[in-house]
């Protein structure tokens, strides 16, 4: 250990002093150099979407080349708190206790949530002068797969579930939408999941969910967190973004927006949560009742 | 804690200045203790990508898009100084210029400077028993609301208590008399991308971060081997292990896109009162390691917590709890150790990281109003992240290309 900080003092030494050392730059050997090869790490996207109102927006995507795991909680999360006309809810998006990955009750071992490719995404309008203005910013990663569980007071954004009819197994799933509290479908600052109009038996409180594997069958692209001030499409990560297919461009709305894919399918019933052992909200810490080790 | 004495700062700053040299008062000589290196850097200014007419320029090259496009980055201009080093000059036509034109900066101060000191594992709160732990330092973190902790649960002591609390941080504001202590840091690029007809096309990118504060940042660093009469750690894994605390303060980020000459600047993010309290490693409970693949990737971990269900894992815990070597009683039972680790109540010892992103907008940069808000303009929204505690984080990077 002496050692290793005679040798951490000596480098650091030897850097602070680099400054005024006048030092003989030596070339480097081609066989030393055939030791090394660069690792593109980071890559960087520039391409253009037309938007609804026929503007075309610029779009710059600096992606680290990385696959990072990862068992995280968030005790709050809330994003875009202001006063938004027409709803209740202080902001965008409210989210108390979110936690990305889990434990697994049977072996104790971490479960993590991966996130694949992860990104930072600039959009830059042009005015009629050819100034370039921001317009909005992103962050999100390429592929995702994971449990996500969470109490959301209040979502703007998508939330990607498939549901199956609880009594009627013979009917095709449908997608489930974002309700407000009345049922009604809405993105913005909702606070239900389900059918619209029907949250008498298909609608469940965003706050009381049972925890969601969103690779279900595969792992998921375009989970991302947006800012714009103006409704804007952002490309999917899927794309060539030499060839954007405008078919699967994803609508956000002014404000902070979030993008949940899941290729989840399952029934009303089984998204409630049901906390404790045996229940369908998975442990994320070794004090949880789902454990039952303490 | 003994503070280092300032050896460097006449290193560092003989090469670029002529400065006076000043006598020492009693005051500031008697908070000065023989121990460890300090760095100080006085009227500091960088700047560098400027001088486009003799081709000084710094390029990245290599990059590529995901369709195997050559992307050429040109940083035009990159600088640290002090407070206006740079301002959005209005072009009266609704759009703005960047001027950059870097001012001094005092990093840090004789009393209170960046410290390189070797400390005792036993006296800290990495929990490194019979270790010394090389610790790199920002300036230390005063109490703001009589609360040594950087944001903390009210998340906003700047806003909640108004700007004369946050004059308080350790590293001083600049006034008429003072250069100051707070850091501009800005950055302008040009990314430069070959389009499918083989032209290039401009992506410039501005940011520029205003009147920054560290203080309270740090970074220790340890030997993960078995020392003898060590306690803790028995699998022998001979890696540099880590504790990062990153604060940052600041009270203005702009992200604009320029002409790539750095005139008409349309609507920026601004952002008004960022903060951030990035843990990264805690303790020996759960450090940090980086290191490299053994094909070439960097790997960045921070290690799980000890599993209980297992015979390892109790072991590790066993360990852990039963280290009473700085003194304190923190975890009498596995149960209370998972509880003050979750609830962030171990004593002298953080867990939980927070962000705090104060009035973004996205407007002409110059445009201001009394309250500070901007009218006319897109609000965003204050957005905070409370609470962030990673239990366990494996980064691996990989070939972009591949």
């Amino acid at each position: 250990m002496q050692k290793l900080l005679k040798n951490s003092f000596t480098l650091v030494l030897s850097l602070t002093v680099a400054s005024t050392t006048l030092a003989e730059l030596v070339s480097v050997e081609d066989s030393e150099l055939a030791n090394f090869s660069g690792q593109a790490m980071i890559g960087i996207d520039d391409y253009q979407v037309v938007q609804d109102d026929s503007s075309s927006v610029d779009f710059m995507r600096v992606t680290l080349g990385s696959t990072i795991e990862t068992n995280t909680t968030i005790d709050n999360l809330e994003l875009g708190t202001m006063d938004r006309a027409g709803y209740s809810a202080a902001s965008d998006i409210d989210i108390d206790n979110l936690r990305l990955g889990h434990i697994d009750p049977n072996t104790g071992e971490y479960v993590p949530f991966v996130l694949k490719n992860p990104y930072m995404e600039f959009a830059f309008a042009e005015d009629g002068n050819g100034v370039r203005e921001a317009v909005g910013i992103r962050v999100g990663a390429g592929e995702s797969s994971g449990s996500l569980t969470a109490n959301i007071n209040a979502l703007t954004g998508n939330f990607e579930i498939m549901l199956d009819h609880d009594n009627d197994p013979g009917t095709a799933p449908v997608a489930a939408q974002l309700l407000d509290s009345t049922g009604a479908a809405t993105n913005i600052r909702a606070t239900n999941i389900g059918v619209a109009g029907d949250c008498s038996s298909n609608c469940i409180s965003l706050n009381n969910l049972a925890t969601v594997n969103i690779d279900d069958s595969a792992s998921v692209s375009d989970m991302f967190l947006s800012y714009q001030n103006i409704d804007l499409k952002w490309a999917s990560t899927l794309n060539d973004t030499s060839a954007i297919d405008t078919n699967s461009l994803i609508k956000t709305t002014q404000g902070a927006f979030i993008n949940l894919p899941t290729n989840l399918t399952t029934t009303t019933d089984a998204l409630v949560g049901i906390p404790g052992a045996g229940g369908n909200i998975l442990p994320t810490r070794y004090t949880d009742a789902a454990l039952g080790l303490f | 804690m003994k503070r280092p004495v300032a050896l460097f700062s006449g290193l560092f700053i003989s090469a670029s200045l002529c400065a006076d040299m000043a006598p020492l008062t009693d005051d500031d000589m008697s908070q000065v203790e023989g121990s460890g290196l300090g760095v100080v850097l006085e009227d500091f200014s960088f700047h560098a990508g400027a001088e486009t007419d003799n081709e000084s320029v710094f390029r990245i090259t290599g990059i590529k898009t995901s369709d195997g496009r050559d992307v050429n980055i040109e940083v035009d201009n990159f600088f640290i100084g002090g407070k206006d080093s740079a301002s959005f000059v209005d072009n009266g036509d609704g759009t703005t210029s960047f001027i950059v034109n870097p001012t001094g900066v005092n990093i840090g101060r004789l009393n209170n400077p960046i410290s390189i000191n070797q400390r005792d594992g036993d006296d800290i709160d990495v929990r490194a028993p019979n270790k010394g732990v090389l610790e790199i330092a920002q300036p230390e973190l005063k109490a703001i609301n009589g609360d040594p902790v950087w944001i903390g649960a009210t998340m906003d002591p700047c806003l909640k208590a108004g700007a004369a609390e946050c004059s308080k941080f350790q590293s001083r504001e600049a006034t008429a008399d003072y250069i100051g202590e707070r850091i501009d840091i800005g950055l302008e690029l040009n990314a430069e991308i070959i389009n499918g007809s083989g032209d290039p096309e401009d992506s410039p990118l501005t940011i520029y971060m205003k009147e920054a504060v560290f203080d309270g940042s740090y970074m220790r660093l340890w030997g993960d081997e078995t020392a003898t009469g060590s306690e803790i750690e028995a699998d022998q894994r001979h890696i540099t292990l880590a504790n990062i605390r990153l604060n940052m303060y600041t009270p203005e980020i702009y992200i604009a896109s320029c002409g790539v000459d750095g005139t008409k600047c349309g609507d920026a993010v601004h952002i008004k009162h960022f903060a951030l309290d990035l843990i990264v490693g805690v303790g020996e409970i759960q450090p940090a390691s980086l290191s490299v693949t053994s094909d070439g990737n960097f790997q960045l971990e921070v290690e799980a917590l000890p599993n209980p269900t297992t015979s390892e894992g109790s072991r590790r815990l066993e360990l852990i709890r039963n280290d009473q070597s700085d003194g304190m009683t923190w975890a009498a039972t596995d149960k209370e150790f998972y509880e003050n680790y979750y609830n962030d109540t171990i004593p002298g010892v953080k867990t939980k990281s927070n962000l705090y992103i104060g009035d973004p907008t996205i407007s002409n940069p110059t445009f201001e109003t009394a309250g500070g808000l901007k009218v006319g303009d897109t609000y965003l929204g204050t957005s905070r992240i409370e609470g962030l505690q990673i239990q366990y984080l494996k980064m691996t990077t990989h070939d972009i290309g591949g």
